[in-house]
């Protein structure tokens, strides 16, 4: 029997009515609020109720809707990975749907925390230090880039300019062009990630999240 | 990339990002362009620029975010792509 057997083992038991069981679930609370807030979400409030309110659409304290096969949240976690990194996963979507209305939340039991570059349509509120945090990862990821490269990204995708002209004026194939923008972007990213990678205590912002993040409307203001 | 964003969207999240909130990256500099420098511009944006005067012009562009909005603006009026020189 190996760990993700015992989570599920867990997992019924809480569902079955066992207290013991479904206390061990909500102790997981604090991990699921630093998680939220890890990932670019506030601090306070706001985050505690989302973590609350996931925790009880867990055990089925929401009216089960239409479409919803169950209305017990944690009825989706087959065992296929750790349940803490099912439950992370699934609060963070949980949340994010919370602010970006009423979409269907993917809950799927995928076995674990995947890092899904799935970009997120809705705007997110983050604190002050990751706005910071994010800042600095892009002035590094940008300033890392080739010159030219940034280049051709800002007349493309900043000024309008076709990719066949670029190709003409600065004497190179057309595909030439397209390479060097989808390699651009790649090296934007993954610069990014390693900045932060390499400054410990920094959080590790997911690159989806980041662009979440960086979606945000300026001045957008949050409880806390 | 997988995401749902294309790369051109996702280009313009992050550098206006960067811009709101006062990021230090190339091409932040908007001094006014000296007659020389745009007509350096022009040239390149006619495709008719050795690759000297292109690699000259590569710290201006850069640096100077007029420089390169300028040159977009003479490539778009002057469509150098459709000479079919691009074509290799």
């Amino acid at each position: 029997m190996n760990q993700n057997d015992d989570d599920l083992a867990l997992v019924r038991r809480a569902l079955s009515g066992e207290e013991q069981a479904a206390a061990i679930i909500y102790d997981l609370r604090p991990q699921l609020v630093a998680h939220l807030t890890s990932k670019g979400a506030p601090h306070g409030s706001i985050s505690e109720d989302a973590v609350a309110n996931f925790l009880g659409d867990c055990f089925g304290a929401r009216e089960r809707s239409q479409r919803a096969a169950t209305n017990r949240v944690l009825e989706m976690y087959k065992g296929n990975g750790p349940l803490i990194a099912w439950l992370k996963k699934s609060c963070w979507n949980y949340f994010l749907d919370s602010t970006r209305g009423p979409k269907p939340v993917s809950l799927e039991d995928s076995g674990e925390e995947k890092g899904s570059a799935e970009a997120i349509s809705a705007p997110v509120a983050a604190e002050p230090e990751v706005i910071a945090q994010i800042v600095a990862a892009l002035e590094y990821a940008f300033s890392e880039m080739d010159p030219l490269t940034l280049i051709f990204l800002r007349l493309v995708y900043l000024e309008g300019v076709s990719q066949s002209d670029i190709a003409t004026v600065f004497d190179c194939d057309n595909s030439t062009v397209t390479r060097r923008l989808k390699q651009g972007l790649t090296a934007l990213r993954t610069n990014a990630e390693a900045f932060q990678k390499r400054n410990a205590g920094l959080l590790e912002i997911e690159w989806p999240d980041l662009l979440a993040i960086c979606q945000s409307p300026p001045g957008f203001i949050y409880e806390n | 990339m997988k995401t749902k964003l294309t790369q051109s969207e996702q280009f313009k999240i992050l550098w206006d990002f960067i811009a709101q909130h006062g990021g230090e990256v190339e091409a932040r500099g908007s001094e006014e362009l000296s007659p020389d420098q745009k007509a350096s511009l022009r040239h390149l944006a006619s495709g008719k620029a050795e690759n000297a005067a292109r690699v000259e012009l590569i710290p201006l562009l850069r640096s100077n975010r007029n420089a390169l909005a300028y040159l977009g603006e003479q490539m778009k009026a002057l469509r150098p792509g459709f000479s079919g020189k691009s074509e290799k």
